[in-house]
C-alpha cells in the first residue's frame, strides 16, 4: 500500500493576489464543521460549548469566539452552527466530538467550501457588485455573517474586520466564483 | 421585494423560493377513512384570493428557514412574516 | 467660420475642443456639452427624419425627454442606435449618424410617405392588414418591417461589458435640481445615509439651464457649490450620469449608471452599471417636462421647447436661433424672451395665448397677447410664423411652451394614480405614491423656484427627523420672486396644416380625432391605436395635450379622462445592461467535479449536465468516433474494472434522533429496518404519487445517514426534505447539511474493483466482511479517511468510494495507478448510460415528472404499511389500471436496425396516431456487449407482452423499427455479477 499516495490540492490553487486596495487570498488552511442541536436539548450544547471552549453560541447571523481562539462559531440557522479552526492539522469534525461530544449532530464541512478573504479599503467597493448584503461597516459590523447569492452562487460572508471579510461559497463552483470576486475587483479598479 | 425574516432582517426575495399556500402544512392523516379525498383537496384545491395571503416561503439561499409571510397579492405588502416550524406547530403538526 | 450659433456664457470648457463628426461631417464642440447642444453651436437644425412620414426634423428638447434627434452613435458593434443627441455627451472623436432616411438626411425618398399621409394615418396598419389575407406575410409584413424603425441595429455582437450592483441607503433623492440638492445637503448634514442621483452629467437640474440666481451668485455655481458639498459628505453618495428607470416593490429601485458612455474607450471596463438600490425612504425630485402646443406646422426644424432654447443658451452658450419668437401659454415662456434679449439676440415676439398674462417681458420685446401661431414655414428650418391675427414674421427659432409636466412616472410604478391640479395645469403624484416615498419640487407642482427649494429643505429636514437625527439648522437660500401663471391651451384650432402631438411617433391632432370617431376613447386604447406616448420618448413632451384634446372631445374632464398607465424603465435601457456579465461563458457558473483536471489532462470530453461539467467519454489514440471510445469503455468495465466520477449525485448528511423515521415517510419504500453498515435504494415519491427522485442510502451510524440524490434533483430534494422537516412533522429530531461538495465520489465497477480497491484500502473489503449494500468508514492509502459503499448502478461488482473532494484529484490518479495491472480505464457518463440501460436501471429519461413507481416496475416498493409522501394518492383508481404503462426492455428484431429514444409504439398496421399510441421509448444506446441496439420504453401492460411485437416508430428523424419486448434487464437479470 505504501506505493500509493494521496495528496489534497486546494481548490484555486492557493490563489493570491494583491491588487490596487484589495487582497484576494484563497485561505487553505481553514477546517470546518457544522454540528446542530438536537431537538429540545440545547442547554446541553450550549453548557458544552461555554465549558469547552468559554464561548456562548451565537444566534443566527452572529459569531462567536475567533480562529486565533479557536473555534470560530457562526451562527447559521435557528439550530445549526458552522465551527471555523485555522491549521491543517486534523479534522475540524474529530475537533468537534472532542469537546461537544453526543451534545450536538456534527458533520465536516471542509471540503464542501471554498474560502475567499478579500480585504484593503476597496474590498467593500468591489463586493458591491455581487453582494446584495448591506455591507455599511456600521450594520454589518465585524462579526456579522450572512449566507446569500452572489452570482447565482450560494455564499456566507462573514465580517472579518473592518475592511475584511471572508467569504465561503461551493468548492464545485469555485473558479467561477473566484471569477466573479476577481471581476468585481477589475470593474471598479 | 423584501421579506422581513423574523431572525435575519429585511433579505432580498431573490433569496427565497416560493411554494404556495400556508395549508400545504396541513397533510391529512394517512390513515383517515376518506384518505384519498383528503389527499386529492389538500394537493389540488387552494384560494387564490386578491388580497390577504398566507404563503410558503423557502430561505434557499439564506438560512434555509420556512417561512409563513402574509402577504397582500394585490399591493405586495407584507404583513408579517413566521418561522413556519412555530407556525405548523400552532396549526397543530407534531402532536 | 466653425460654431457660428455659439455666443458667450455656458458652462463648457472653452479652452479644449473636442472634434466630432455627424453624418461624416466633421465639426468641433468642447468638454461640457452634449451632442445636440455642439450641433446647435454648429448650425446644423435638421437631425433627423420622422418615423412614419420621413418629415425633417430638429432637435426639440434639451434632456432625455427628446422625440426627435435620435442619432445612431459610434461605430462597428459599439453602435448604438436610437441615442438621443439632447443627453449624449460630447467626447473627441464621436462619430453620429442620422436615422430613417434613403439615401441622405437632406434629400430623402421615403418623404413620399407624407404625401400619402392621409392613407398612413392612426391604425392604418390593422385597416390595411384586413385584406388580402395571402397578402399578410407576403406583402405587408415584408414592406413594413423594411420601413419601420428608426436606427439600425449594427447585428454584431455588442463587445461592450456591463455589471450589476446593490446600493443601500437610508433616503434615496432621485434628481440632482434644487429641490433634490437641497434635501440631499439637509439630510446629508444630519448624518443620514444618502444617495442623491441625476441622469446628467452636471448637478443641478434646471439650475444649469435657466439663469436665476440663489444667494446672490448664478444658479449654477450655488448647484455646484451643494454638489461639491454632497461628495465631501462620507454618508453622502452622490451618483452622476445615473437614471433611476424604475421604483418596485419596498423601496427597491432599479437605476443604469453610465460609466464610460462620455468616453472614447471603455478601456474593458463596465460600460454601464444596474443597480439594484435599496431605501429606506426615497424623495422624487424628479422636477417637469415642457410640453408643447398644437398648431399647423409645429414639427419644423427648430421649434423647439422654450426651456430648452434658453436652455442651450444658458448652460452651453449656444444660440438657437438669431432671432427668435416665443410661443407660449404661461409665464416660464417669458423667460426665453428675456435671456435671448439679455444675451443681445434678436426677440421678434412673445406670442401669448392669453390676454392677460401678469408677467412682464423684457421692455424692448413686442408682447403679442391673446393671439396664437397657426401656422409656420420654412423646409430644413424654420422661416417665418403666421398668427391668428395674419400677421406674419420671419423667425429662425421658434421657443414654444405648453406648460410643465411633472415627472411623476416613478410616483406611478405601483399603480399609484396621479391627480390631476388645476392651479398648474398638470397631472401631480396622488397621495401616497408608495410606502416611504415622498415628492419634492417640481415634481409635485411646485413650479417655482423659492418653491422647489423650501421643498427640499423641508423633505430633507423630515427625513432626518424620522431616522431619529437632529433636524439641522439651515436658512432657506434667497431668490428673486417670479410668476408661474398658466391658462391651459393645447391646440391651435384654426390651424390648417397639420398639429403635431407626438413627434417621435408622427401623431397628429387628427389622428386622436380619428382615434375618438373610431371608438377608441380611452387613454389606453388611443395609446395604441395612435401609437402615441409609444417608443423612446414615451410621449413625456405629447401625453399631457394629446389626452386634454381626448377629453374635449368626449366632453369630459382632463381628470377623468386620466393618463396611461406608467412603467418601468422611465428612459430606455440596453438589453446589454439587463444581462451584465451574464453573457457567454458567465451565462451561469460552471460546476468542476474533483477529478477534472485529471480528466481535462487525459482529453475527456465534457457534457454540460446543469451546471456541471462531466467527462462524457474518455478517446484515446485511434479513435475517431464517439461510439468507438464508449463501447471500450463500457468493455473494459464489464471485462474487468472501470472508474467514474459520480460526484455530481447529491448528497445529503442527515442526522438526529427521529432520522430513521423521517427517512422513512419521504421514501415510499421502507427504512425502517436498515442496518448500520448497510445502504438501501430509495425511491421517493411526489405527493400526488409520481416518483420524483431516487438513490441509496446509507446508515453509517445509529441516528447517522447519508443520502443521495439524482444530480439533476439535489437542490429540490433538499427542498423538499426541509420541508418535511420544518412544516410536516416539526416534533422530529432530525438535522439536514448538504455534503455533496464535500466529498469526491467515484464508481469502481467491474470484475476486478475488489482487487483495485484492497489495494488502497486498510480494512478488510472480501465478500464476507463487506457483502453487497455494505458501507463503512474506510481509510485510503493508509491516512486518509474515506467512505466505501458497495452499490451498483452498472450492474457488475462495483463500490462507490469516497474521499474527502480536495483529494478528489489525486484519488482519481491512484485509482489509475492501482488498476494499471488490470488494464482499469476512466469512463464516462456515456459510458455509465450504457451499462444502466443494459442493466434496466430508470434514469432521468425515465423518472421524467409524469411516471408512477407501478409505471417503473417498482409498485411493490411503494409501502402502503406506513405514512410515506404519496402512497395514499398512488391508490388512485387511474393510475392503477391493468394496462398501465410499463417499464421493459426493448430490441430490434432486426439486430442491425437502431432504435431511437423518443420513438412511440404502434401495433403493426395500425395508423400512427395519439388514439392507437401504446407508449414510448425513453432511452435506447447500442449495447456493445450484446453487440446490437437496444432501448427501455413505458408501454401499455408491458409485463403480461414479453415476446412480442411492436412498432417503433419515430417520424421526427423518419425511421420505424420493429422491435420486440423483452425484459428491462438485459444483462445478469438474476443480479449475480453484483452479488459476487
Amino acid at each position: 500500500m505504501a506505493e500509493f499516495n494521496l495528496t489534497a490540492e486546494p481548490f484555486l490553487k492557493g490563489y493570491h493576489r494583491q491588487f490596487d486596495g484589495v487582497g484576494l487570498v484563497e485561505a487553505v488552511d481553514l477546517r470546518i464543521a457544522s454540528f446542530a442541536c438536537p431537538a429540545g436539548a440545547p442547554a446541553q450544547l450550549e453548557a458544552q460549548a461555554k465549558t469547552g471552549w468559554g464561548i456562548e453560541l451565537p444566534a443566527p447571523g452572529a459569531s462567536s469566539g475567533s480562529l486565533s481562539n479557536q473555534p470560530l462559531v457562526l451562527g447559521m440557522s435557528p439550530d445549526q452552527w458552522f465551527a471555523l479552526f485555522a491549521g491543517q492539522n486534523g479534522y475540524a469534525n474529530d475537533k468537534l466530538l472532542s469537546v461537544l461530544g453526543a451534545t450536538a449532530y456534527i458533520t465536516d464541512q471542509t471540503h464542501n467550501w471554498v474560502a475567499l478573504k478579500i480585504s484593503g479599503k476597496l474590498a467593500r467597493t468591489a463586493l458591491e457588485r455581487i453582494c446584495p448584503i448591506d455591507l455599511d461597516p456600521n450594520r454589518f459590523v465585524p462579526g456579522t455573517v450572512a449566507r446569500t447569492l452572489m452570482e447565482h452562487l450560494g455564499c456566507i460572508i462573514f465580517a472579518a474586520g473592518e475592511d475584511e471579510y471572508l467569504l465561503l461559497s461551493a468548492s464545485s463552483s469555485a473558479n467561477s466564483f473566484l471569477h466573479a470576486v476577481e471581476q468585481s475587483i477589475h470593474n471598479i479598479l | 421585494m423584501i421579506i422581513n425574516h423574523p431572525l435575519l432582517g429585511p433579505r432580498d426575495a431573490a433569496e427565497f423560493t416560493y411554494l404556495g399556500d400556508v395549508s400545504l402544512i396541513n397533510r391529512p392523516d394517512w390513515k383517515d377513512a376518506e384518505a384519498e379525498r383528503k389527499f386529492h383537496d389538500y394537493l389540488y384545491l387552494r384560494d387564490n384570493p386578491a388580497g390577504e395571503h398566507r404563503e410558503l416561503w423557502y430561505h434557499e439561499q439564506g438560512d434555509r428557514s420556512w417561512l409563513v409571510v402574509t402577504r397582500d397579492t394585490v399591493t405586495h405588502e407584507v404583513k408579517r412574516v413566521e418561522l413556519a416550524r412555530e407556525a405548523a406547530l400552532a396549526m397543530g403538526r407534531g402532536k | 467660420m466653425t460654431q457660428p450659433n455659439r455666443v458667450t456664457g455656458g458652462l463648457i470648457n472653452r479652452d479644449a475642443a473636442l472634434g466630432f463628426s455627424f453624418n461624416g461631417k466633421s465639426m468641433t464642440g468642447h468638454p461640457g456639452d452634449t451632442l445636440a447642444s455642439a450641433l446647435l453651436a454648429n448650425g446644423q437644425k435638421l437631425v433627423g427624419r420622422s418615423f412614419k412620414y420621413h418629415r425633417p426634423r430638429g432637435i426639440f428638447t434639451a434632456g432625455s425627454e427628446e422625440p426627435n434627434a435620435l442619432v445612431q452613435l459610434r461605430r462597428g458593434g459599439h453602435c448604438e442606435p436610437n441615442s438621443r443627441a439632447t443627453v449624449v455627451e460630447l467626447f473627441e472623436g464621436l462619430a453620429a449618424e442620422s436615422q430613417n432616411h434613403r439615401p441622405s438626411l437632406e434629400f430623402d425618398l421615403m418623404a413620399v410617405n407624407d404625401l400619402l399621409s392621409p392613407f398612413l394615418s392612426a391604425g392604418f396598419y390593422y385597416k390595411t392588414f384586413m385584406w388580402p389575407k395571402r397578402f399578410w406575410e407576403r406583402v405587408y409584413e415584408p414592406v413594413i418591417r423594411a420601413s419601420a424603425g428608426l436606427g439600425k441595429l449594427s447585428m454584431l455582437a455588442d463587445p461592450d461589458q456591463y455589471d450589476k450592483g446593490f446600493l443601500h441607503c437610508d433616503l434615496l433623492v432621485i434628481g440632482a435640481g434644487p429641490a433634490g440638492l437641497s434635501a440631499a445637503l439637509a439630510a446629508g448634514r444630519a448624518g443620514v445615509r444618502v444617495i442623491i442621483a441625476d441622469e446628467d452629467f452636471l448637478p443641478g437640474g434646471r439650475l444649469n439651464l435657466e439663469s436665476q440666481s440663489i444667494d446672490g451668485v448664478a444658479g449654477s455655481e450655488w448647484a455646484a457649490a451643494c454638489a461639491a458639498e454632497l461628495d465631501s459628505l462620507d454618508n453622502v453618495r452622490c451618483m452622476r450620469r445615473m437614471t433611476v428607470f424604475g421604483a418596485y416593490d419596498h423601496g427597491i429601485f432599479g437605476a443604469v449608471e453610465r460609466k464610460t458612455d462620455h468616453l472614447a474607450e471603455s478601456a474593458g471596463k463596465p460600460r454601464q452599471i444596474l443597480w439594484r438600490i435599496y431605501a429606506q425612504r426615497s424623495l422624487v425630485c424628479t422636477g417637469a417636462t415642457e410640453r408643447a402646443i398644437a398648431f399647423g406646422g409645429n414639427d419644423r426644424p427648430n421649434v423647439m421647447l422654450a426651456g430648452a432654447a434658453r436652455g442651450f443658451l444658458n448652460r452651453f452658450g449656444v444660440a438657437a436661433g438669431r432671432r427668435i419668437a416665443v410661443f407660449t401659454n404661461n409665464d416660464s415662456g417669458w423667460r426665453t424672451a428675456a435671456d435671448f434679449a439679455k444675451a443681445g439676440l434678436d426677440v421678434a415676439a412673445i406670442i401669448d395665448t392669453r390676454e392677460t398674462p401678469r408677467v412682464s417681458g423684457p421692455g424692448d420685446v413686442t408682447n403679442l397677447l391673446g393671439r396664437r401661431v397657426v401656422a409656420t414655414s420654412g423646409r430644413k428650418s424654420i422661416r417665418s410664423i403666421t398668427l391668428s391675427d395674419g400677421l406674419r414674421l420671419s423667425v429662425d427659432c421658434l421657443a414654444v411652451s405648453g406648460g410643465w409636466s411633472p415627472n411623476l412616472q416613478l410616483t406611478c410604478h405601483k399603480r399609484n394614480r396621479p391627480r390631476w391640479e388645476e392651479r398648474v395645469a398638470a397631472f401631480v403624484p396622488g397621495s401616497d405614491p408608495d410606502r416611504g416615498m415622498r415628492v419634492a419640487g417640481a415634481v409635485d407642482g411646485q413650479f417655482t423656484l423659492a418653491g422647489c427649494l423650501r421643498a427640499g429643505q423641508e423633505a430633507g429636514i423630515g427625513a432626518a427627523v424620522e431616522f431619529g437625527r437632529a433636524a439641522p439648522a439651515l436658512e432657506l437660500p434667497r431668490v428673486e420672486a417670479e410668476g408661474c401663471g398658466i391658462t391651459p391651451f393645447w391646440h391651435v384650432a384654426e390651424s390648417r396644416g397639420r398639429c403635431w402631438l407626438d413627434l417621435q411617433n408622427d401623431v397628429t391632432v387628427k389622428d386622436v380625432e380619428l382615434s375618438h370617431r373610431e371608438g377608441f376613447k380611452s387613454v389606453e386604447h388611443l395609446k395604441r391605436y395612435t401609437t402615441l406616448g409609444m417608443a423612446t420618448d414615451q410621449g413625456k413632451t405629447a401625453n399631457v395635450p394629446a389626452l386634454a384634446i381626448m377629453a374635449s372631445l368626449t366632453g369630459t374632464s382632463i381628470e377623468k379622462t386620466g393618463t396611461t398607465i406608467y412603467r418601468p424603465p422611465y428612459t430606455p435601457v440596453s438589453i446589454g445592461t439587463l444581462a451584465g456579465r451574464s453573457r457567454g461563458r458567465e451565462f451561469r457558473p460552471t460546476r468542476l467535479t474533483p477529478s477534472h483536471e485529471w480528466a481535462h489532462a487525459r482529453g475527456a470530453v465534457f457534457v454540460e449536465a446543469g451546471n456541471w461539467l462531466r467527462a462524457q467519454w474518455f478517446p484515446i489514440e485511434g479513435e475517431t468516433h464517439w461510439r468507438q471510445s464508449v463501447d471500450r469503455e463500457v468493455i473494459a468495465t464489464r471485462r474487468s474494472v472501470g472508474i467514474c466520477d459520480v460526484t455530481t449525485l447529491g448528497k445529503i448528511d442527515i442526522q438526529g434522533r427521529d432520522a430513521n423515521l423521517f427517512l422513512n415517510r419521504v421514501y415510499a419504500n421502507g427504512f425502517a429496518t436498515l442496518a448500520v453498515g448497510r445502504v438501501r435504494y430509495g425511491l421517493m415519491l411526489r405527493e400526488d404519487g409520481i416518483a420524483y427522485d431516487d438513490g441509496t442510502t446509507a446508515r453509517l451510524g445509529d441516528n447517522h445517514y447519508v443520502m443521495t440524490t439524482t444530480t439533476a434533483n439535489a437542490v429540490l430534494v433538499f427542498r423538499q426534505l426541509e420541508f418535511a422537516r420544518q412544516c410536516l412533522w416539526p416534533e422530529l429530531d432530525v438535522h439536514l447539511i448538504s455534503v455533496t461538495d464535500g466529498w469526491a465520489q467515484f464508481a469502481v465497477a467491474g470484475p476486478n474493483s475488489r482487487a483495485l480497491l484492497s489495494k488502497l484500502v486498510t480494512e478488510d473489503i472480501s465478500n464476507h466482511a463487506f457483502p453487497f449494500m455494505a458501507c463503512g468508514d474506510v481509510t485510503l492509502c493508509g491516512k486518509v479517511p474515506g467512505r466505501l459503499f458497495r452499490i451498483s448502478f452498472s450492474g457488475e461488482l462495483a463500490y462507490e468510494v469516497a474521499v474527502p473532494s480536495r483529494y478528489g484529484n489525486s484519488m482519481m490518479a491512484t485509482l489509475m495507478q492501482a488498476g494499471e495491472e488490470f488494464d482499469a480505464v476512466p469512463y464516462g457518463t456515456e459510458a455509465l448510460g450504457v451499462m444502466r440501460i443494459e442493466k434496466g436501471h430508470a434514469a432521468g429519461n425515465e423518472l421524467n415528472g409524469h411516471t408512477t413507481a407501478l409505471n417503473l416496475g417498482l409498485g411493490r416498493m411503494v409501502s402502503q404499511k406506513k405514512d410515506c409522501i404519496g402512497n395514499v394518492l398512488s391508490r388512485r383508481e387511474e393510475m392503477n389500471s391493468p394496462d398501465a404503462l410499463r417499464l421493459m426492455g426493448f430490441r430490434p428484431v432486426d439486430r442491425g436496425e437502431e432504435l431511437s429514444a423518443g420513438a412511440h409504439f404502434f401495433a403493426k398496421g395500425e395508423a400512427r396516431n395519439m388514439q392507437n399510441d401504446q407508449g414510448w421509448l425513453s432511452s435506447a444506446a447500442w449495447s456493445p456487449i450484446l453487440g446490437h441496439s437496444i432501448g427501455l420504453g413505458f408501454i401499455r401492460d408491458g409485463a403480461n407482452r414479453i415476446g412480442g411485437e411492436v412498432i417503433a416508430a419515430d417520424p421526427l428523424r423518419g425511421r420505424e423499427v420493429t422491435a420486440e419486448i423483452v425484459s428491462p434487464h438485459f444483462l445478469d437479470p438474476e443480479g449475480e455479477r453484483l452479488r459476487g
